[in-house]
């Protein structure tokens, strides 16, 4: 069973574990420990029950937007642990938080054309839509 | 201000308290300084004026504004603070009254419930945690917080009661029914399920997750491996799915013949092998997954399966191989890269491990964005890679590279002082304090500490063994070589030499003639400053070589046992680290003060297999009854340095003697230590592990080889336990003493009972890699 709960700063490390382990846009602690000392309730980890980190969700809010809204910086969950639902869960979770703490009025987020199965995830099954193509 | 800064760095709380207090009466009007104060309080734990000084503030707050985030964060930091301070009365009435403003609902509804579970409101707590599960019905603390408000906690031994599972079968079966998503409801009633209902439910529980191809199931499921019946009512269903399915395209005989696509049978006979690796049947396991391979052969999970399955057997490079394949039936994916290139280092192939990893990094990067992206998992496995070749002062530029990273992830904290006061996140930023205090009890850190101090005391122990790391082939033992084949070494290290010379030319080279181009493009502005910051990034890497040439080893190894004794003193591992430095350096209180902290920890340690370490253990007052092999070794060689140690202070001798008579696990006064050692053997003979160390202990007081073998090989020896890496053990101890018949004869044992593992395999088959 994985447990999805509201990231605590000791995560951190595991977060950035997991983000080195599965996408190569990487970051340095400090930009973990911006987010979680921004927006503390937008950080969502997935918990197998041995402890480890398996997924995770890294969002903030675009302060001063208008209209208000958020964005999905990182988003990522181990090979092992796919097919359980954990990344809808994990941004469905973010997405709430984002309007029942922040008000946002809406979500944005960045992703490679070129990943399918991100690129479905977000579309048909969380409903995003297609917004700009930014050149690389 | 700056020295507020400074003292709140370092945790000097009264300090930082005091400097804040006078902020504060110098510039009243800011908001931020009424908070800075606030917090001083806060961590110098005067909990009284921290919230007078909060409720200060808030009064001189226009009533009529609308309540921002800002804002309601500082409503529930004044909750915490009212929860901490222990007036649980108070901080439940104040989430009341700031419920309609404070914007961080779950957070009250949390507090709330468990503060009325703590104080026995249990009918609210449970309505509280429904509707805490309504937002988020995987959330663990949820779940277990609405399960302990209804009574329906198991007792010390994680039993339920028949009315528990009654009520927790009807609870979680409604929950399924109405979140159709809800993972938890549905696995955890296999936990406390059994007998028959357990069966219809494990089959129930598997079969769609099965059909669906989830890689995670096996791991799902073995947190209820440590149940005999559990496991093999698993066993007998995944056996007859795997039958069912390769026959007749079925599950079970009651089923319609070809009801499941294909695919579904390679994921049954991913459990059943997955099943058996973890219980050890390795022939089964890899003769299976053989099977799946042919079937399937792009099912890469199979691949990763048998990997490990290599690697459990000790034959890193054929596991090496395998993943190597399986990444490149899918190069976009770096979770496979990393996993390939920690399987790289464990084989020992450092530039292939090199070369991989640099497949995911930008094409103007160099390994060292790895260290700036503070790529830890990295670093220690190459760390490993490079101690287990003898390349002392590579291995210690990786290590000391974490440690690093862990202080400027510690320095980092500077600048959010003033961000979070700006910004109002108290709560967040107070975790933030706090968590320096253990920052370093991560498992990254521990790993890195605990090995700078395993290379120290190699180093120390043998002197003649340079710290330069530049060769491929690590530290060969040239006086065993024949002079032909000493001859060729140094040729071969020479034309290596003359190799990576003629490559590093040539990249600085290209490097030049790339930046050459650049310049040219961009102008040399923006050219430098990637130059500076180049080398300002290589700067900051720690120089290995240095440490390792360090004139004093044991002293550089006993900062890191001081940071572990700070950070990880729960941890064994700590102790016996401790030991290791301080009996080398000949101090005995400091080595005996480690070990006592080691047998304590050990005493009140529920034994257990390795294997088994996930599974959570409810017995809390269980002890050891058999001695730590380890520990054994450090009494004996401490007592032999006790008693032979030349230039002993008395003092310190007297003081150890009266220490050790207290402790149980030390020789009776002036006992013997070769009997004490042999009756250690006597009791423990069934054993490997522990023969071992009775072994190791007789060699250190002075047997000679015969004798000291003959703890380990006697006519008992086809019914002693043993595990693969006790077997290593034994027979790497054999192998360095002057035995080459009986060291042979073990060879040959083990090698009957673990075929793939080279450590065992005849001389004549065994390749130098």
């Amino acid at each position: 069973m994985v447990n999805i709960r509201k990231a605590t700063i000791d995560d951190l490390l595991e977060m950035q574990n997991c983000n080195l382990f599965c996408l190569p846009e990487n970051y340095q602690m400090k930009y973990y420990l911006y987010h979680i000392l921004s927006w503390p309730q937008l950080l969502y980890v997935a918990e197998d029950y041995n402890k480890k980190i398996v997924g995770y969700v890294l969002a903030k809010m675009e302060d001063n937007s208008k209209p208000l809204h958020g964005h999905i910086t990182s988003l990522a969950v181990l090979r092992s642990h796919r097919k359980l639902g954990l990344a809808t869960k994990l941004m469905r979770t973010a997405q709430s938080e984002m309007e029942t703490v922040f008000r946002a009025e809406y979500v944005s987020l960045h992703v490679r054309k070129s990943n399918t199965a991100a690129y479905h995830l977000y579309t048909k099954t969380l409903g995003y839509e297609q917004h700009d193509i930014e050149a690389k | 201000k700056d020295l507020s800064l400074l003292q709140v760095q370092r945790g000097l709380y009264d300090g930082f308290q005091e400097s804040r207090r006078q902020i504060l009466l110098l510039k009243s009007d800011q908001k931020i300084n009424w908070i800075g104060y606030a917090v001083g309080n806060h961590m110098a734990k005067d909990y009284q004026k921290c919230l007078h000084i909060l409720d200060t503030f808030i009064k001189t707050l226009d009533k009529d504004k609308v309540w921002d985030y800002q804002d309601s964060e500082m409503f529930l930091y004044r909750n915490q603070i009212l929860e901490e301070s222990g007036d649980l009365m108070g901080a439940l009435k104040d989430l009341d009254e700031i419920e309609n403003d404070a914007r961080d609902k779950q957070h009250i509804w949390f507090r709330r419930a468990t503060i009325q579970a703590g104080m026995g409101d249990l009918a609210s707590a449970e309505a509280g945690f429904r509707k805490l599960l309504e937002v988020n019905n995987e959330n663990h603390a949820y779940h277990k917080g609405l399960q302990q408000a209804m009574g329906l906690v198991p007792d010390s031994e994680g039993k339920y009661t028949e009315m528990q599972i009654k009520t927790l079968s009807e609870l979680y079966d409604g929950f399924k029914a109405k979140w159709k998503y809800c993972t938890y409801a549905k696995r955890f009633p296999l936990t406390f399920t059994h007998g028959d209902d357990f069966k219809a439910r494990v089959d129930a529980y598997m079969r769609p997750k099965l059909r669906k191809g989830v890689p995670s199931l096996f791991r799902d499921l073995k947190a209820l491996y440590g149940d005999k019946f559990k496991v093999s009512v698993i066993e007998e269903f995944v056996k007859a799915y795997y039958a069912n399915l390769k026959s007749k395209r079925r599950f079970s005989e009651k089923d319609e013949p070809d009801s499941e696509t294909p695919n579904v049978f390679v994921w049954v006979l991913y459990y059943l092998a997955s099943h058996y690796e973890f219980l050890g049947q390795y022939e089964e396991a890899l003769k299976l997954l053989d099977e799946g391979i042919a079937h399937t052969p792009t099912a890469i999970d199979l691949y990763v399966l048998k990997a490990r399955a290599y690697k459990h057997l000790r034959d890193y490079q054929t596991a090496y191989e395998i993943l190597n394949f399986a990444r490149e039936l899918d190069l976009a994916d770096r979770y496979l890269n990393t996993k390939c290139v920690r399987y790289a280092f464990r084989a020992g192939k450092v530039q292939d491990a090199e070369r991989i990893v640099k497949l995911f990094l930008r094409e103007t990067d160099t390994l060292d964005s790895l260290f700036e992206m503070q790529a830890m998992w990295y670093e220690v496995s190459a760390g490993l890679c490079h101690f287990k070749q003898g390349n002392f002062g590579q291995a210690l530029t990786k290590f000391y590279s974490v440690e690093k990273h862990f202080e400027d992830i510690s320095e980092d904290q500077f600048d959010f002082h003033t961000w979070c006061l700006r910004k109002s996140t108290l709560r967040a930023y107070v975790d933030m304090l706090k968590y320096q205090e253990v920052l370093r009890g991560h498992r990254f850190f521990k790993k890195a500490a605990n090995n700078i101090i395993k290379v120290y005391t190699t180093i120390f122990d043998k002197p003649q063994k340079t710290a330069d790391g530049s060769g491929e082939d690590g530290d060969v033992d040239m006086e065993k070589l024949t002079p032909k084949e000493r001859r060729a070494l140094k040729k071969r290290q020479k034309r290596l030499a003359a190799k990576a010379k003629k490559k590093q030319e040539a990249e600085e080279a290209k490097k030049k003639a790339a930046k050459d181009a650049e310049d040219a493009q961009k102008g040399t502005a923006s050219a430098q400053s990637e130059a500076a910051k180049a080398s300002t990034l290589k700067e900051s890497i720690p120089d290995g070589k240095k440490y390792a040439e360090s004139p004093d080893p044991l002293g550089q190894a006993t900062k890191m046992v001081k940071e572990l004794q700070l950070y990880a003193a729960k941890d064994i591992d700590t102790h016996i680290a401790a030991f290791e430095v301080y009996i080398r350096k000949k101090r005995c209180l400091l080595s005996l003060q480690a070990l006592k902290k080691a047998l304590k920890i050990y005493a009140t340690t529920p034994p257990r297999d390795k294997k088994y370490k996930h599974i959570p253990t409810h017995t809390t007052t269980s002890s050891n009854k058999t001695p730590n092999p380890t520990l054994h070794c450090h009494i004996v060689l401490l007592s032999k340095t006790l008693r032979e140690e030349k230039e002993l202070d008395p003092l310190v001798v007297k003081i150890c003697a009266l220490e050790t008579k207290a402790i149980s696990e030390f020789p009776v006064g002036s006992k013997s230590l070769t009997e004490f050692n042999d009756e250690f053997l006597k009791a423990n003979s069934s054993s490997l592990k522990h023969r071992v160390a009775a072994a190791r202990c007789r060699k250190l007081l002075g047997a000679d080889d015969d004798k000291a073998a003959a703890a380990i090989v006697d006519d008992k020896l086809a019914d002693v336990a043993a595990d693969l890496d006790s077997c290593v053990e034994a027979y790497e101890f054999l192998k360095g003493l002057k035995l080459p018949d009986k060291a042979e004869s073990l060879r040959s044992i083990f090698h009957k009972k673990y075929p793939i593992t080279p450590d065992f395999k005849p001389p004549a088959s065994k390749k130098d890699s």
